[in-house]
């Protein structure tokens, strides 16, 4: 064993034993002791919380009034369900449970239109007027659990529900739910019978195609992976591939970190994703609708090493033909350079482009010449280019304390954003091509 | 019927912090390697734990709501100047320090960043991945890839894999 290779088992092993730290003797109870003190209150607090929570009332009547006088729309807005039914649960305005798998999703669809979800929440939500009202479309009788979801259009979608991870069961199925009629009601159409792991994303293509990406667990170099697809828009799954350290042609290998995949058609789909200990990129595809993957030899930039420290983000086709990824060496010991790869044939070849301004990774292209990308480090300052990359200037500022979790655009001017605050996700809104932003749901 | 509420929550409550209290100081002293901060994180955690219990119905989804919370509170709470009177003196906690053999990496570690820290730890002990861990965490992807690239980078040139 090389001295590289002795690294990842040392450190390995080094945080199992910090892992293992069994908490200091008498914890539990002094936990339960402050709550025990607290409870001594709990009346003056009652008192403290229904008064403030008449002033909230009492402000929020005068608000209201005073937006509907002057004609502002709500900003930011409760979720509200007006002359629509609500399926329960209904949700809290308060502070709720925060998600934890998968990260808080949004899909804007249209200019109007647009899903959000969280799985700690297990709550679905819908705008059907840009943004202004948001219809809880949460199904009342799925599974509890870490729930994934995809939506399509504006009138279908899926939902993934697992008990897993994390919550002792045995149980590893995946129940199916889906809509076609924008959340107004769900159906419980099928099962993945999955063994083990937990569901990282669920796809689809069209209406009946479709692919359940199953993390099976990591380790210091390793990514454990299976897929299960389904072609009769989820009544039926079955396992298309695993990975394994087999090496064999076709097979998806153990080694590296995976992302979620992304599928171009009912055959053709890429995982991207890095490889540690300088094992460069990680970009494999599959032609046969996700049985058999291989690797996509892509050729770094001048300067980048072959066996960098690389990763590919942001992979998204903005149509059939056209699509862009962002590959970032982060082995150069000064600051992560990121450089944006293009294809105009359906990704049957990737170019790399342009460079991404330092301190920004992700990108959103809405077709090959117009994109945003983030500058994390700024205040979370918006980039826009109209060439492709080749020049970018400074829009905005989205309004996000933690960061910016998610930003899609739907045309130059319409877009939203997943920002991240202490007490949860915001979604934020532009109407400017980022150039003014708007918070439209908060916790 | 207001006043029966809390003894029914209080029950909930006091399972939750034996069931989950170990976990979260595992995760919380893999992140900052000291054993006081990492209990006022489980405290923190359990203190806001107590006060949105009526919002955490399920108990299914209680365990990663709390993972969260004490994840993003070892990253972010600052060292108190004044510790808490009625948490464990700081004497009983050291009794309870296990041996760390490999101080070396020890020290390396502990030069990270405590986001560098959490994301390492997150990915290679705990599975997540990097997505997850930005979930975790409340950052982009893309940072967390940073933070684990740096961190990673970092380890390597001090114990001299590079």
């Amino acid at each position: 064993m090389s001295k590289r290779d002795e690294f990842d088992p040392r450190l390995k092993a080094y945080l199992n034993r910090g892992a293992c730290m069994p908490p200091p003797a008498g914890m539990k109870e002094r936990i339960i002791a402050g709550a025990d003190r607290r409870r001594t209150n709990w009346l003056m607090q009652v008192g403290a919380a229904a008064a403030i929570l008449v002033l909230a009332i009492g402000l929020g009547i005068a608000v209201r009034q005073a937006r509907q006088t002057v004609g502002v729309g709500p900003t930011p807005t409760p979720v509200e369900t007006p002359g629509k039914p609500t399926p329960s649960p209904t949700p809290t305005a308060s502070v709720g449970p925060h998600p934890l798998l998968p990260p808080d999703s949004m899909r804007a669809i249209n200019a109007t239109t647009a899903w959000a979800a969280g799985s700690g929440t297990n709550q679905i939500i819908r705008t059907t007027d840009g943004g202004a009202h948001w219809d809880n479309v949460t199904p009342t009788s799925a599974r509890a659990g870490t729930w994934i979801t995809y939506f399509l259009d504006a009138n279908n979608a899926w939902l993934a529900s697992s008990l897993q991870p994390g919550s002792g069961s045995p149980d590893f199925s995946v129940e199916i739910y889906r809509t076609a009629d924008g959340g107004r009601t769900w159906q419980h159409v099928g099962q993945a019978a999955a063994d083990q792991g937990w569901p990282a994303s669920i796809d689809f293509v069209d209406r009946t195609h479709g692919w359940l990406f199953m993390r099976l667990g990591g380790a210091a170099g390793s990514d454990g992976a299976a897929f299960y697809g389904t072609v009769d828009g989820g009544s039926s799954w079955s396992k298309l591939s695993e990975a394994d350290t087999s090496g064999n042609p076709g097979h998806l290998p153990l080694r590296c970190s995976k992302s979620a995949p992304v599928f171009l058609n009912a055959a053709t789909g890429w995982i991207p994703g890095g490889c540690n200990a300088g094992g460069g990129p990680f970009f494999y595809v599959t032609h046969d609708g996700g049985r058999t993957w291989n690797d996509t030899a892509i050729t770094v930039p001048a300067g980048f090493s072959g066996n960098c420290i690389c990763s590919i983000v942001s992979l998204r086709f903005s149509d059939a033909r056209n699509g862009v990824f962002v590959l970032t060496d982060y082995s150069s010991g000064k600051l992560p350079q990121s450089v944006i790869y293009a294809t105009g044939n359906g990704g049957a070849s990737w170019q790399p482009g342009p460079s991404l301004p330092a301190q920004t990774y992700e990108v959103f292209f809405i077709d090959p010449s117009h994109g945003w990308t983030i500058d994390g480090k700024a205040s979370n300052s918006i980039l826009s280019t109209s060439d492709g990359g080749q020049h970018w200037s400074t829009v905005g500022t989205i309004p996000s304390t933690q960061g910016v979790m998610d930003l899609q655009f739907v045309n130059a001017t319409v877009g939203w954003a997943l920002g991240s605050e202490p007490t949860g996700n915001t979604l934020i809104k532009t109407s400017d091509g980022g150039r003014t932003w708007t918070t439209q749901l908060s916790r | 019927m207001a006043l029966e509420e809390p003894a029914r929550d209080v029950s909930g409550f006091e399972a939750a912090v034996h069931a989950e209290s170990g976990r979260l100081f595992a995760v919380a002293y893999s992140i900052l390697r000291d054993p006081q901060e990492a209990q006022d994180a489980v405290q923190e955690t359990m203190e806001l734990a107590w006060r949105s219990w009526a919002t955490l119905r399920d108990p299914a989804k209680r365990s990663a709501w709390l993972r969260q919370i004490c994840v993003r509170r070892a990253i972010r709470t600052r060292r108190r100047l004044l510790p808490r009177l009625w948490l464990a003196d700081t004497s009983e906690v050291h009794r309870q320090l296990p041996e760390e053999p490999d101080l070396e990496l020890d020290r390396c570690y502990l030069r990270l960043s405590r986001q560098q820290r959490a994301v390492v730890t997150l990915h290679y002990q705990y599975g997540y991945s990097l997505d997850e861990c930005a979930a975790l965490i409340g950052c982009q992807p893309g940072t967390v890839r940073s933070h684990l690239a740096r961190a990673l980078a970092s380890l390597r040139k001090e114990l001299s894999y590079e």
